[in-house]
């Protein structure tokens, strides 16, 4: 399965589309994250970063594109595309039936409908495998309420690499003093502050040792005097070279801990650059007019 | 002053006579008290009405199942005389009046009785024959814990007589001597526990034979207070006989409920089906039918575990258990649904299965979420068991006490009333005990 992965890229996204019934909420996204790569997704709200980002584990299904994880095709479908294709054939042509290319599409219509009844059904097993290796954490925190700190932290360790409590619970300690947590690890993390549950939800994440981790707003829901907590933590993950995607609002944080900055508008990339290029110096005038508004 | 007042405000027990609970606690008590007290009356009337000077009452108390037409005579002689009362619908609680008329108002020695068909009398028997009619004579007058007794059917005149209390020997003990004088009041004091309720009057002349043609219908003195007071090991017994019935109920129906509430989770659409055919039949049809059904079914089975658990008590154990389960589902969940979707979601993006994920996260903050709507459910069981008597008053549970009392003192209402007032009291503090507790509950959680 690895075959095609040369190490240039851990995450590769091709023409990724998400529609919510009718609405259209990714409309052909295109994205290759090189391994140790800090990328910040910017955007007004509704603009369909959180989709994308939910997209990229599948905790969203996409409704079309390709997604690639450390080489493996972990998700890819064709059907609404050719939908689309097929749709457009028949206006076009009047006498479409009687046509060598209509048999042609419905024909791989077919078969991309079985492929993809086929992803469907392994997909709820072989993901959770390239899961284990994608960290995300949630504007929400969604640390799990009836747990307590260092159990919100072993649970998945445990079940899913068989480590013995033991271990697992060394290597939490290890991690909540990290992160200045240490003396809560008895605690129900339900009692903890939103900076506390923050830090707790980043580190249940850091201890399946992913290869990447997704921010999805991670100080959106916090009152201001623990976002700086957080974002602390978060900087000192970007210095151990770990792969970063974070949607934020932060942009003085994007700037400085980005690699690679992104502009999403209305579900698809407007442009995107270094931080220099896109926060001093904006081609695109929905960034422009983007950026006018939150700096 | 307004230091005082200030000082009054910040104690505790101020807050609390002026919380709002408290004061809802208060209205209830005194609408309570004030029907507890129309009922006392009510009782007083009753016996009131059976002093009226120139009657007394006759009360059929042991008709089996079908009433008929009765005669009731007296003997003179040879002969049977009617008393006028012919033709006579009986059936068990008939009372009959008697005026003292001419010539008749000598009161009568033995009463007897005949099928008006059958013209075939019979004297009346003790209240253990079932196969008779049980014609007995009322004639009291209460006054507190004295009772009045108008003799009536003493044929002589200005006579010694001892007043028995029991038609059973073992139990019988004197409660008055007095002189007796036809148509004159016999007064007794009741005080002892013992005296207060009997099922006889028999007069003696001698000391030892005891007649028992003044056998009386154990005129009780119907409040709620004093049926409360006289048989309150028979509640209390009832009672935990009710709440054994709903907690081990409600308490296995937890686990089928949380099977249920899986299945209809679960991926399949089989298991799904069954667990909502399941729980949609159980809701959608009576459950005194479906206890009725479960005792036709186990009846004949005979099945039963030691000497509590007999069939009529495990048919309703089962009844409703299958009923609690189907409801315990639903509040599992809705429980289950209540959790935020962050929670999985988290789970699930760690790479844990969904099974994982449900049953280490979502499983038990369901439960946690559900805790107060069990409580619930275990209240409506505990008001619900009371269908139990449909199916054996042998049961014994709270509701069917009802019946014993009423075996025993021929009085309906104030053992009902008594009844209402602990299942309320039951209820009505558990109620507010969840909801405490899960005021606690959502407090610990902000
Ligand atoms: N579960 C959903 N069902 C339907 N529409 C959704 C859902 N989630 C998001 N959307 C829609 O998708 C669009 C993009 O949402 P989102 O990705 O959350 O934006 P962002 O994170 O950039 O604020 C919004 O218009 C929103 O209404
Ligand atoms: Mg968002």
């Amino acid at each position: 399965m690895n075959t095609n992965y040369n190490d240039e890229y851990i995450i590769k996204v091709t023409n990724l589309y998400k529609n919510y019934g009718q609405n259209e909420v990714l409309k052909g996204i295109d994205l290759t994250v090189k391994k140790g790569e800090v990328i910040s997704i910017i955007g007004s709200s509704g603009s369909g970063k959180s989709t994308f980002i939910r997209c990229l584990n599948l905790l969203g299904e996409p409704t079309a594109g390709k997604i690639e994880f450390e080489g493996n095709i972990i998700y890819e479908s064709n059907t609404h595309h050719l939908k689309k294709e097929l749709e457009e054939f028949k206006k076009n042509n009047s006498d479409y039936k009687t046509q060598e290319k209509y048999k042609q599409l419905r024909k791989e219509l077919k078969e991309s409908r079985i492929h993809d009844f086929k992803q469907s059904r392994q997909i709820d097993k072989t993901i959770n495998v390239h899961r284990q290796k994608i960290g995300m954490v949630f504007q929400h925190f969604n640390v799990f309420n009836n747990l307590t700190v260092i159990d919100n932290i072993t649970l998945a360790p445990m079940k899913t690499k068989g480590i013995s409590k033991e271990e697992a619970e060394k290597q939490a300690l290890e991690l909540l003093e990290k992160v200045g947590l240490l003396d809560k690890a008895k605690e129900y993390s339900l009692k903890l502050s939103g900076g506390q549950k923050q830090r707790l939800a980043i580190v249940r994440a850091l201890a399946m040792n992913p290869d990447c981790m997704l921010f999805d707003e991670p100080t959106s829901a916090l009152d201001p005097e623990m976002v700086k907590e957080v974002l602390e933590v978060i900087k000192r993950l970007t210095q151990t070279g770990m792969t970063i995607i974070i949607v934020t609002h932060e942009m003085g944080f994007a700037k400085e801990i980005s690699d690679r900055v992104i502009f999403m508008d209305q579900g698809i990339i407007c442009e995107e650059g270094t931080p220099e290029e896109i926060f001093n110096n904006p081609k695109n005038a929905r960034t422009k007019e983007f950026l006018s508004k939150v700096l | 002053m307004k230091s005082f007042l200030d000082k009054l405000k910040a104690t505790k027990l101020y807050v609390f006579i002026t919380s709002k609970s408290f004061r809802t606690f208060s209205f209830i008590l005194v609408i309570g008290l004030t029907i507890f007290l129309l009922i006392n009356n009510y009782g007083n009337k009753e016996i009131n009405a059976a002093t009226e000077a120139d009657t007394f009452t006759v009360e059929i108390i042991n008709v089996n199942e079908n009433a008929g037409l009765a005669t009731i005579a007296y003997k003179d002689g040879e002969n049977y005389i009617d008393t006028g009362k012919t033709k006579l619908e009986v059936k068990s609680g008939t009372k009959i009046k008697f005026y003292y008329k001419d010539g008749l108002n000598e009161g009568y020695n033995i009463l007897f009785w005949a099928n008006y068909e059958s013209n075939v009398f019979a004297p009346v028997k003790d209240p253990g024959d079932n196969e008779s009619y049980y014609v007995s004579t009322s004639f009291v007058k209460t006054i507190k814990s004295d009772i009045t007794l108008v003799v009536v059917s003493i044929k002589e005149t200005e006579k010694i007589v001892y007043f028995y209390n029991s038609s059973v020997k073992e139990h019988r003990s004197m409660i008055g001597v007095d002189v007796v004088d036809f148509g004159k009041d016999a007064t007794f004091k009741f005080n002892t526990p013992k005296n207060r309720g009997f099922d006889f009057i028999g007069w003696s002349e001698d000391l030892t034979t005891i007649t028992s043609n003044m056998e009386i219908y154990p005129l009780y003195k119907s409040s709620v207070w004093t049926v409360f007071r006289d048989y309150y090991p028979m509640f209390f017994r009832g009672l935990a006989v009710t709440l054994l019935l709903s907690v081990i109920s409600v308490f296995c129906a937890l686990f089928l409920g949380i099977i249920l509430c899986l299945m209809r989770l679960s991926k399949s659409y089989i298991l799904k089906f069954v667990a909502a055919a399941y729980v949609e039949v159980i809701r959608g049809v009576p459950l005194l039918l479906q206890l009725l059904v479960i005792y036709i079914i186990l009846g004949p089975s005979k099945i039963h575990i030691g000497s509590f658990f007999t069939t009529e008590v495990i048919s309703c154990l089962l009844a409703l258990f299958i009923n609690s389960g189907a409801y315990s589902s639903e509040i599992f969940r809705s429980g289950i649904q209540a959790v935020d979707k962050g929670q999985m979601e988290a789970g699930r993006a760690l790479g844990l299965s969904n099974w994982q994920v449900m049953i280490k996260v979502v499983i038990p903050q369901g439960i946690k979420n559900s805790l107060p709507s069990i409580g619930n459910e275990l209240v409506s069981i505990i008001k619900e068991t009371s269908l139990a008597v449909s199916v054996d008053a042998s049961i014994g549970e709270l509701m069917s006490v009802r019946k014993q009392i009423t075996a025993a003192t021929y009085i309906n209402l104030p053992p009902y009333i008594v009844i209402a007032i602990i299942y309320f009291c039951v209820t009505f503090s558990l109620s507010k005990l969840i909801g405490h507790l899960e005021k606690r509950l959502q407090t610990h959680e902000h």
